[in-house]
């Protein structure tokens, strides 16, 4: 058997962009989006449900309709990175990389050897795969957060790193930190995502930010090229534009 | 402690429009629970066709609850048992698929309602829990929904009126279609129009019904008597990811 092809880092060596999907963390609610065709699903585990319990059924959902899986973990450490590959996300997503030593430890947690030093075990997607350790690192998305201004300090030393394929620049937690929380969209909070974006694309690194209803058309002409995006946000938007319509009619 | 009001079935005896989410692609109860900034009317829950039972309904319940919405469980067959259960599990109403006759629409009513009413069975509920005399209230706030779906529900359609204590008469296109001869054509002009005859029928009899709504239909839904409106989410996502898609094809460099 051939391992799984990882389809958002064969679309993003090809130059094109990659909408991950965010806020649906149930199964079935992934294999309903199938006729959507998309890229890749978020699975979170630092804010939300998911977790080493649920991490099987999630990915294997996305396999099934051939979508890349990514599961956020809630820190950078080095078994909670390997053991979300473990369970069959193709992709792992780190937050808060403050250093060069962070970004390190989740290459050297999430790549095999010669890379790193991923514990060995063979994932859920490595089953019935002939000389799976050898191929996975490949097929294997890494992600990091940059997301504090610690982190916006060391980016020089940060984008050094080889082996990760997405520099994400989180406004939420930066804003906090910039004095203006939860205000994204804040000039200061574009000015700083922006800012970092150049300099991570400016080293030929592929960039990442959040793509939600009040920033799209503002975050898809940063440079950046991998979105967060929440299906609830068009679940709202449309309920909305329906309920206008039909709170009309009660008149 | 005072029994949870029913908002659909408050809104829909003031004669108000009720839209309700149907949770189709979107569901479960930690995802329901971040609806709440919608104020969805009510939830719809379901159990005919998906993966909703016995052993999640208390949970999903709990979550529309929260967030001040009426939950509605769509069970899966017509028993007296089926419903009550999910009543006593926390569900405020019930959709009844496949209703073809009187005999089947007094069947709902019976399961639904503590005597005189009814004979649901004897059991507090999750929403009677501290509740002084429940069994005095829980009929007025229970809501009752039968789908009539089959031709011959169409032609039964007078004598299944006729049965009292159903809050809404719906008359879904789909399995109708099927009924008719024209399986997945659901949108054919023939079965539209058994849809808009019979809705209008039920309400010219000072019934309520109701149908799955969007933009689009809803002004004739409503000019057809439709007061219940079922919202499904899944549209909105395509619309959405695909604006965004667009969007960024056009645009990321």
């Amino acid at each position: 058997m051939e391992i799984r092809k990882n389809r958002i880092k064969q679309r993003l060596r090809d130059g094109k962009h990659v909408i991950a999907i965010e806020n649906l963390n149930n199964p079935d609610l992934v294999e309903q989006f199938a006729p959507n065709d998309p890229h890749c699903f978020w699975f979170e585990g630092e804010h939300f449900i998911v977790n080493p319990s649920n991490i099987g059924h999630l990915t294997r959902a996305a396999d099934l309709i051939n979508a890349t899986s990514i599961v956020r973990v809630p820190r950078p450490e080095y078994q909670l990175i390997y053991h979300a590959l473990d369970l069959g996300a193709q992709g792992v997503a780190v937050p808060h990389v403050k250093s060069k030593e962070d970004a390190e430890l989740v290459v050297n947690a999430s790549k095999f050897s010669p890379i790193g030093q991923r514990g060995m075990f063979t994932s859920r997607q490595g089953i019935g795969v002939e000389n799976y350790f050898h191929k996975a690192n490949d097929e294997t998305f890494v992600l990091v957060f940059i997301e504090d201004l610690i982190a916006i300090e060391n980016l020089d030393e940060i984008l050094e790193v080889e082996n990760i394929d997405v520099f994400f620049v989180g406004p939420g937690d930066l804003s906090q930190e910039l004095g203006h929380i939860g205000q994204q969209n804040h000039p200061e909070v574009k000015k700083v995502v922006q800012e970092a974006i150049n300099r991570i694309t400016n080293k030929g690194k592929i960039a990442g930010t959040v793509a939600n209803l009040s920033s799209y058309e503002w975050a898809m002409q940063t440079g950046a090229k991998f979105f967060l995006s929440g299906a609830l946000d068009w679940i709202s938007e449309g309920y909305d534009e329906f309920i206008e319509i039909a709170q009309k009619l009660d008149k | 402690m005072n029994l949870r009001k029913n908002i659909v079935k408050e809104r829909l005896y003031e004669g108000k429009t009720v839209s309700c989410f149907a949770a189709w692609g979107y569901g479960d109860a930690d995802h329901i629970e971040r609806l709440a900034p919608l104020k969805p009317h009510g939830i719809f829950l379901e159990g005919e066709h998906g993966d909703v039972d016995f052993n999640n309904i208390p949970n999903l319940t709990r979550a529309c609850d929260i967030i001040g919405a009426t939950p509605i469980v769509r069970i899966n067959q017509n028993d007296q048992g089926v419903i009550y259960r999910t009543l006593d599990l926390g569900a405020l109403g019930i959709v009844v698929p496949h209703v073809n006759n009187k005999e089947e629409a007094e069947n709902v009513v019976e399961g639904g309602k503590f005597y005189p009413l009814g004979k649901r069975g004897s059991f507090t509920s999750r929403q009677g829990i501290g509740v002084p005399n429940y069994h005095d209230f829980a009929n007025d706030q229970t809501l009752l929904i039968v789908l009539l779906e089959d031709i011959i529900a169409v032609e039964n359609l007078d004598e299944i009126l006729e049965v009292d204590h159903i809050d809404v008469f719906m008359v879904p296109s789909g399995d109708l279609a099927q009924s008719m001869g024209l399986p997945g054509q659901g949108n054919h002009p023939e079965v539209q129009a058994v849809v808009d005859e019979t809705m209008r029928r039920i309400s010219k009899k000072g019934k309520i019904t109701g149908a799955i709504a969007n933009k689009d239909n809803v002004q004739n839904i409503y000019d057809n008597g439709g007061r219940f409106f079922l919202c499904d989410p899944r549209p909105y996502m395509a619309e959405g990811f695909s604006k965004y898609q667009d969007f960024a094809n056009r645009n990321v460099k």
